[in-house]
């Protein structure tokens, strides 16, 4: 996928999404773009309950290929921590966190309820985390907000619990 | 909610020299170059995820920018070769003067 095709189907998905009343953009969605095969995206949604949901996505070219392919991603729903001055949201990696998805370190990984540990893809069923996108995951959060539905049965995944 | 001709997207095109000063920042910040901070995990492991995503998102697009740049200037020189030997080829007066 090209940049111009993530924007096509960015623009499509979300001109169709209905954020709700006590949902802000802090950031909206914005993009470096470097070429049509390197952009980073962003974007950062707060809820009137301290709740933040950021989005980020690096997409970069594939070698040999006149096509980009998504890199690195981090995915986060969780409260709101702190400020800086300028009203940015703080965040450290020690935060509480109710779901992030992310991929620092590689390969794609999952925090659940807390910030440690790190949730293997073999422990999480039924959901592809190198895979997900970020309309799935946001849509996911804003029908648990909405209906109360736990985030687990909003995404459909399971933790294997391991003995 | 935006016209078909706009987007939702707030877009930002950085140049190579942007770019090279966002990760001169992250060098500085940290203390370490680029090629330690790609080498060493510990290294690596010391730096935020937050900075850590966007430290690598510019090192990738350092990467795209310089080969754009490597293939515009190749381009350019090849365009330019190929100017020059048509203007010492004959034929090519000839087919001009025609």
């Amino acid at each position: 996928m090209n940049y111009f095709e993530f924007k096509r189907d960015f623009d499509k998905k979300r001109g169709k999404l209905k954020l709700p009343t006590d949902c802000h953009e802090q950031m909206p969605p914005s993009v470096e773009v470097a070429s049509q095969y390197g952009w980073t995206f962003e974007w950062i949604l707060t809820f009137d309950d301290h709740k933040y949901l950021r989005i980020r996505e690096h997409h970069g070219k594939i070698a040999g290929l006149l096509d980009a392919v998504r890199k690195s991603f981090a995915f986060h729903y969780g409260p709101i921590t702190g400020k800086d001055f300028d009203g940015n949201l703080l965040w450290a990696p020690t935060d509480p966190v109710e779901i992030r998805i992310d991929t620092s370190p590689h390969p794609a990984h999952m925090h659940f309820g807390a910030p440690e540990p790190h949730i293997q893809q073999e422990s999480v069923l039924n959901l592809k985390l190198e895979t997900i996108s970020m309309f799935i995951f946001l849509k996911a959060i804003l029908k648990h907000r909405q209906s109360g539905v736990p985030i687990n049965e909003a995404l459909r995944f399971q933790i294997k619990v391991t003995p | 909610m935006p016209v078909a001709t706009q987007t939702f997207l707030q877009e930002n095109y950085v140049t190579l020299e942007e770019v090279e000063n966002y990760i001169f920042r992250f060098e500085k910040r940290y203390g370490v170059s680029t090629s330690d901070y790609l080498k060493d995990q510990t290294v690596r492991s010391r730096i935020p995820e937050d900075d850590a995503f966007k430290w690598e998102a510019y090192i990738d697009h350092r990467r795209e920018l310089q080969r754009i740049s490597d293939e515009t200037r190749r381009e350019y020189l090849s365009g330019l070769r190929d100017s020059k030997s048509r203007d010492n080829d004959p034929a090519a007066d000839l087919l001009l003067a025609a």
